[in-house]
């Protein structure tokens, strides 16, 4: 997962247990016991096959398709004529796909210094179920090489080539994952495209309607806005990259849009030039990002409007970055706080600690909720940022209640 | 399934016309039947229909059996159509389900077009799924065997499109 990556798509971090998740809750819905592995081989067995297939009309022939895994599917495509025009209109369920551009640093490539790009589908919500395939795409001579990788059990990881005669690596790989992404009928539910020259005029994606997730790296406000064109207005995270951090950035008129205004969380990695009001109206819950334009008097204002439950709820974490003199007195102006003296570091058991440890050395203040007196946020000021984080929460153990003290996750 | 004998039934006839009752909970899970039932105006009706809802493309053994699936799965939550936001499994078969689904491949054949047909989505998505698990971890030969295909590329198309998705064969 990326830096500043918003969302938590496995929240055990355990591919393992990805599909006995999935089948806990199938099982759920269902009265009955669901069939064991043997169970489900020996019905194969028992029926062996279907020798009238070929005459099954193509609604259950589709129907039977949309239930194979891509592998399967070019297995079936690979028979006939009939069964790979079948496979190539039924839409295939993908997650993501990820097109990145000059990743020098993939080890298991064999790459250095080599111009390339690397396509990676995958057709699970979690990465560690292994659902997925990457390759990567570079130019030889005239021709395009892909390669990718084979693993075979107990053995060295096997690298795997294949070439494309007279054409452009890049060209190829952005029409290799654009054939991928119509497969599922444009349904991602996540995009990354980390590309510097992603050849926009030509592409064919109209609209992604079911992409929520998306990550662009550009520095170009064109291009960003391009593919924020493509997705809905309302995401559930979004992450803008630019390789000129420090001097390219998000204009006022650019993080008006409601993709930014209304994304449940968001990590930009670049200047953001949001404006006070603009930064007090944000939907998100979580947001990173170069806060050029936000004064004490906004930051201010965001915490007197959390303090009286005027905020978006489950507020998590606002990181507001800026190496500049932060005025404590404004920001604090009219705010009943604690410092985080003896007293608090007792109280709160072990947190203050852990809390400098994982997010750094700063000037950090408990303020309460007037709404909950249990919770509370630590605003945290330093050299180049201010956070502010919900990190006091209301708990009840044995009927009492107290407040639990933790560096906030969000998980989407 | 006691609830279901004493509820209202309903008639239909098979295309062999074999004519066979149903209690109406049960059918309920052929859309086809219910659309029909409710543009006839039969659903208001307390009494059992006099003249039987035709199924015409399902012969009585087919749709006995259609029948007897219904009469099991009933009164299970309504299948919620998740298909657009998640991988569709095929290992989420219920254990009664396999046993009933041990039939001969004609019998399989007549039950995927009759649920096609009746429009009953967990019918036609459990059978459709023990034909992809038929086909699942097979190479092309295989399928091609136990699914009476026959190969119409020329050996030159086929090596392109391998050689098109060789990363795929791995």
């Amino acid at each position: 997962m990326s830096e500043g990556d918003g969302e938590n798509d496995d929240a055990f971090g355990f591919g393992l247990f990805a599909d006995e998740l999935d089948e806990a809750e199938g099982q759920e819905r269902s009265k009955s016991k669901m069939a064991t592995k043997k169970e489900i081989d020996s019905m194969c067995e028992f029926i062996g096959g279907l020798m009238n297939w070929p005459i099954l009309n193509d609604d259950c022939r589709q129907k039977v398709v949309s239930f194979l895994d891509y592998k399967s599917r070019f297995a079936l495509a690979i028979c006939s004529k009939s069964d790979y025009e079948l496979v190539n209109k039924t839409p295939l369920f993908i997650y993501s796909v990820d097109v990145i551009d000059n990743d020098r640093d993939h080890y298991q490539y064999d790459i250095e210094d080599v111009e390339n790009v690397i396509v990676r589908v995958q057709f699970h919500h979690d990465y560690n179920s292994g659902k997925r395939f990457e390759l990567i795409f570079l130019q030889l001579d005239d021709d395009t090489e892909i390669r990718w990788p084979k693993y075979v059990p107990n053995k060295r990881r096997e690298l795997r080539k294949t070439h494309l005669k007279k054409c452009n690596y890049y060209e190829e790989a952005v029409k290799f994952a654009e054939k991928w992404i119509k497969k599922s009928n444009f349904g991602l539910s996540r995009i990354t495209i980390e590309m510097e020259k992603y050849p926009l005029a030509n592409s064919t994606i109209k609209s992604l309607p079911k992409c929520k997730k998306v990550r662009v790296k550009h520095s170009d406000e064109t291009v960003l806005r391009w593919w924020l064109s493509k997705v809905p207005e309302q995401l559930d995270n979004l992450e803008l990259l630019s390789d000129e951090r420090d001097t390219r950035g998000l204009s006022r008129d650019f993080v008006s849009l409601p993709q930014i205004m209304n994304t449940m969380s968001f990590y930009f990695w670049c200047i953001a030039d949001f404006s006070d009001e603009q930064f007090l109206n944000l939907k998100a819950r979580k947001m990173s990002f170069d806060a050029v334009s936000i004064t004490d008097d906004g930051i201010n204002e965001f915490l007197k409007r959390w303090i009286k439950g005027k905020h978006v709820d489950n507020f998590t974490e606002a990181l507001l970055w800026n190496t500049r003199h932060y005025d404590q007195a404004k920001i604090l102006s009219e705010i009943e706080y604690r410092p985080w003296d003896d007293a608090f570091e007792e109280e709160s058991r072990g947190f203050c600690e852990d809390f400098r440890r994982v997010c750094g050395r700063g000037t950090c203040f408990q303020i309460s909720s007037k709404i909950d007196p249990y919770a509370s946020l630590t605003l945290a000021i330093y050299e180049e940022r201010v956070s502010i984080q919900w990190s006091g929460k209301r708990q009840i153990w044995k009927g009492e209640t107290y407040t639990d003290y933790s560096i906030p996750r969000l998980h989407l | 399934m006691t609830d279901a004998k004493n509820e209202r039934q309903i008639k239909i006839s098979s295309s062999d016309n074999e004519i066979i009752l149903v209690p109406r909970n049960v059918i309920r899970l052929s859309t086809t039947i219910n659309t029909l039932l409710q543009d006839l105006g039969l659903d208001d009706d307390e009494a059992t229909n006099a003249e039987p809802i035709p199924v015409q493309n399902v012969a009585a053994p087919i749709l006995r059996k259609v029948i007897s699936w219904c009469q099991y799965h009933y009164q299970d939550p309504v299948p919620t159509d998740d298909s657009d936001s998640r991988e569709k499994r095929t290992d989420d078969i219920s254990s009664w389900d396999t046993e009933f689904l041990k039939v001969d491949q004609g019998t399989l054949f007549e039950l995927i077009l009759a649920a096609n047909y009746l429009d009953i989505k967990g019918l036609l998505d459990v059978t459709c799924k023990a034909v992809a698990n038929m086909i699942k971890g097979k190479s092309p030969e295989e399928i091609r065997r136990t699914f009476n295909i026959k190969n119409d590329f020329t050996p030159e198309e086929e090596e392109q499109i391998r050689k098109e998705n060789a990363w795929c064969e791995d």
